[in-house]
């Protein structure tokens, strides 16, 4: 559905080099700390960003080939952008009615209850977390293919992020829909995404499906001494501490049989991301 | 682009107390001054301001950057934002004209039918101009840069006309017969040419506005 490949934009002080792929079906996460290239890489898939070089394809064309049909099939979420907030949701409603053939009004509407965003009021005056609630629940509102969303979950307290996260879930229940989703709370994408894209610099770094991200890598820790005669072979990343050293493998089982006297831990994503990132080669 | 039109239409909701104020200097600038002419002229103008004015709302926050996600092209962003200014324009023109000409009625003034002719198509044409002039700029600067971009275009604007003006002084032209005759013995013509100039000067404003928006980035 989305394709970057080799997608280069090169800024001062800055470079994106990015090729990641949302497959139909998939919930494809993107992490990585700030500053790292996510949203440059949702503004280039989208057209808001032009690269320098490299190939994007959204449903097979390239972003400024998409017509206005196309782009009714994509629901979007912008970290840095959103609705005017001088208009109403009230306002937005019959835009959003003409813009979208298969606009739900109703459900949208009702969705809007739910979350308890006022009708009348202007969305400037709205809290951070209520502007990303407004711009979910317009991205899934008429009927998308693929939703687009950087960092929807920025500025919601857990209950609403539990919510808006079952409502993505069940918009995936549908056949023929992706989502491409970044956010900084790796918990939400751990237990949300099929497959992890991880940024660091502007490149992509690691990719992996979350699955196999969770059972086969594993943080191993240990004595300089154990370090000293450990089989490298699979370590990613390694990293001094103080008690000696943190290593990330994609082989946790390996160490787990040949190494049982190292503590080996499961690892979230955010110790991933931390040893990718920090740890040596 | 309807879209696009109930947007903008509905920003300006907003804006009731603007709209009140206009009023008010209607009623004071034809009841007190007793001058229809310039009441007119102000409140078109001022309403095609107004386009200005949703661009900046919609660049609020970086808001463009996320309209541009919807399903609207960017030249189609830029065409209604045209059409928008020129239907704004017109609304004011004809709302002012009934308030300006109840007023004149009341205060027993004379405005004769001509005259409102005249001020109406110089209003179409200023406001042809304005937007002209300052859509592109805004959309290239945005609403903070935009505002010294406008005010060197209008000064460089005035230099222009005075460099001609001398120029013509120097090579013997007087400019105050070619004026009377385009607009004393020639005046169908000089209008019509005019009107075909205001025409082709807002067709190259937009071309010029379309290109900046596909190649502004956000």
């Amino acid at each position: 559905m989305l394709r970057l490949e080799n997608v280069k934009k090169q800024y001062k002080g800055f470079c994106l080099d990015c090729s990641l792929e949302v497959k139909e079906g998939f919930v494809t996460g993107l992490v990585g700390k700030n500053g790292a290239g996510k949203s440059t890489a949702f503004k280039t898939a989208l057209g808001l960003v032009y690269a320098d070089s490299g190939h994007i394809r959204i449903f097979g064309k390239e972003p400024k080939e998409l017509s206005s049909g196309d782009k009714e099939k994509i629901g979007v979420v912008l970290a840095d952008s959103g609705f005017s907030g001088y208009l109403t949701v009230k306002n937005l409603i019959p835009m959003l009615d003409r813009l979208y053939g298969g606009f739900k009004k109703e459900e949208f509407i009702q969705k809007c209850g739910e979350f308890e965003l006022p009708l009348d009021k202007k969305i400037k005056e709205f809290s951070t977390g209520m502007k990303r609630k407004l711009q979910v629940l317009a991205a899934i509102s008429h009927e998308a293919e693929l939703l687009i969303l950087d960092e929807p979950t920025a500025g919601l307290d857990v209950v609403a992020r539990d919510e808006l996260l079952g409502l993505l879930r069940e918009y995936m229940e549908t056949e023929g829909r992706a989502i491409l989703i970044s956010s900084h709370i790796s918990g939400d994408l751990e237990g949300f995404c099929d497959d992890i894209y991880m940024i660091d610099g502007g490149r992509i770094i690691l990719h992996e499906e979350t699955d196999v991200l969770l059972s086969n890598y594993g943080l191993l820790k240990m004595t300089p001494e154990q370090y000293s005669v450990l089989d490298k072979s699979y370590i990613l990343r390694h990293k001094k501490e103080e008690f000696g050293y943190s290593c990330l493998t994609d082989q946790k089982q390996f160490y787990q049989e040949n190494y049982p006297e190292l503590v080996i831990e499961r690892g979230s994503i955010d110790e991933l991301i931390m040893m990718m990132i920090r740890g040596e080669k | 682009m309807k879209a696009m039109l109930i947007k903008d239409v509905n920003l300006l909701k907003g804006q009731k107390q603007f709209f009140g104020m206009l009023f008010l200097m209607i009623i004071m600038f034809t009841v007190i001054q007793s001058d229809p002419t310039f009441s007119i002229c102000y409140v078109t103008l001022m309403f095609a301001i107004l386009t200005l004015t949703t661009m900046s709302y919609d660049d609020y926050e970086n808001g463009m950057c996320y309209l541009l996600t919807l399903p609207v092209s960017r030249r189609e962003y830029v065409t209604e934002k045209y059409l928008f200014g020129m239907l704004a324009s017109l609304s004011g023109l004809v709302g002012s004209s009934l308030v300006t000409v109840a007023a004149a009625y009341i205060k027993r003034i004379v405005y004769p039918w001509e005259e409102w002719t005249a001020t109406a198509i110089s209003c179409i044409i200023l406001l042809s101009l304005a937007l002209a002039v300052t859509t592109p700029i805004q959309l290239k600067f945005g609403s903070e840069k935009s505002r010294m971009a406008v005010f060197g275009v209008f000064a460089l604007g005035s230099v222009a006309v005075f460099i001609i003006a001398k120029l013509c002084q120097a090579a013997g032209i007087d400019i105050n017969a070619v004026l009377e005759s385009a607009f004393v013995e020639n005046l169908t013509t000089t209008v019509w040419g005019i009107c075909v100039m205001a025409a082709a000067v807002l067709a190259v404003s937009w071309w010029i506005s379309v290109r900046v928006l596909e190649k502004r980035e956000f």
